[in-house]
């Protein structure tokens, strides 16, 4: 890597098609399934994180959970997060430090509530762009707020993760330029902490994601929209 | 296609049981360990030069990986250690092109 920002490239020298995407392919072998009827430990402690997840997702969808509504917002949670989570390790290309990947997850989610809640109850998308309470002479003024805030969303969903794992990439790349000097120990120890944040950042941007994807589905779906 | 997900042609269920992944059902041969130096060119001719079978010897041997550190109830932190390392070498053998060259540059990043 020539500059700053080499650590990002998904081009390797010896060819002219991004191999280090192939990282992608590969988070989906990070659970293998089971041989054994009752799991394996890796795997139970997983299900048991994804109960108690479910159980908080649930609660957010404000009583209109469907049978398999979760399984979008948990699997990419999963995702998303050992896809941070390898990006850590040493020499690993991180996927979700691009806009184009980050991108390509929150635009189809985000499409879909739209699209699904726009055909299903037109008029009550329409509706819904004037907050309840809010005085009708600020109306106007409203709509074209809340348009702009659903619009901004999957935008908003993609350049936070993106952002979040670009910065702590970039602190940790130019924090090490000060190892190897008279900084060394400096340069390590803050490294050290920034690293167990990084940690922290991985896991809590994966969380925040499908959180957010549940609120928003939450918000288009009304009984009209349970499918049967 | 090509035979992927299914059984192999070797396996009958009455005569070797369950069906375990980690395991070749074709003829017996030497395991690479115990082979002579000097068999080494035949026991290679005796290799399938079908790259479906190379795929189905890659299956064999990740299923084998599990079944000794994957799936034990006291498995620990060993497999995800063994991942994480797996993974890294993989990254760094891929970009060794570019790595190459940072011994060469007057500043690093």
């Amino acid at each position: 890597m020539g500059n700053l920002f080499g650590v990002f490239s998904p081009y390797v020298g010896w060819t002219s098609f991004g191999v280090n995407w192939s990282v992608v392919f590969m988070m989906g072998g990070v659970l293998p399934s089971s041989f054994w009827l009752g799991g394996y430990p890796l795997i139970i402690s997983i299900s048991e994180l994804l109960r108690g997840l479910g159980r908080e997702f649930g609660s957010l969808l404000s009583g209109f959970q469907q049978p398999g509504s979760l399984l979008i917002p948990s699997s990419v949670l999963l995702f998303i997060v050992f896809s941070n989570l390898g990006g850590l390790l040493p020499y690993v290309f991180t996927s979700t430090a691009h806009l184009s990947f980050t991108l390509s997850l929150a635009l189809p989610l985000w499409l879909g509530q739209i699209l699904l809640s726009s055909y299903k109850q037109p008029l009550w998308v329409l509706g819904h762009l004037v907050p309840e309470g809010a005085p009708m002479s600020l109306g106007p003024f409203m709509v074209l707020i809340e348009i702009t805030s659903n619009l901004i969303r999957p935008l908003t969903l993609a350049v936070r993760l993106f952002a979040n794992l670009t910065a702590g990439h970039i602190l940790v790349v130019l924090l090490s330029s000060t190892c190897g000097g008279l900084t060394t120990f400096l340069g390590l120890s803050i490294l050290v902490l920034l690293f167990v944040l990084e940690l922290a950042v991985c896991i809590i941007q994966g969380y925040v994601f499908s959180t957010l994807n549940i609120l928003y589905f939450s918000e288009s779906e009304t009984k009209v929209m349970v499918l049967k | 296609m090509f035979g992927f997900g299914e059984l192999p042609k070797e396996y009958n269920v009455k005569i070797h049981g369950p069906y375990d992944p980690a395991v070749y059902y074709g003829p017996k041969d030497t395991p690479l360990s115990e082979v002579k130096l000097g068999q080494l060119p035949a026991w290679l001719s005796r290799r399938s030069k079908n790259p479906v079978d190379w795929v189905r010897a890659g299956s064999r041997g990740y299923w084998r990986w599990s079944h000794k550190y994957l799936f034990p109830k006291h498995s620990g932190i060993v497999p995800v250690v063994q991942m994480a390392v797996g993974l890294s070498f993989f990254f760094w053998a891929l970009n060794m092109s570019d790595i190459r060259k940072h011994k060469l540059q007057k500043y690093h990043w």
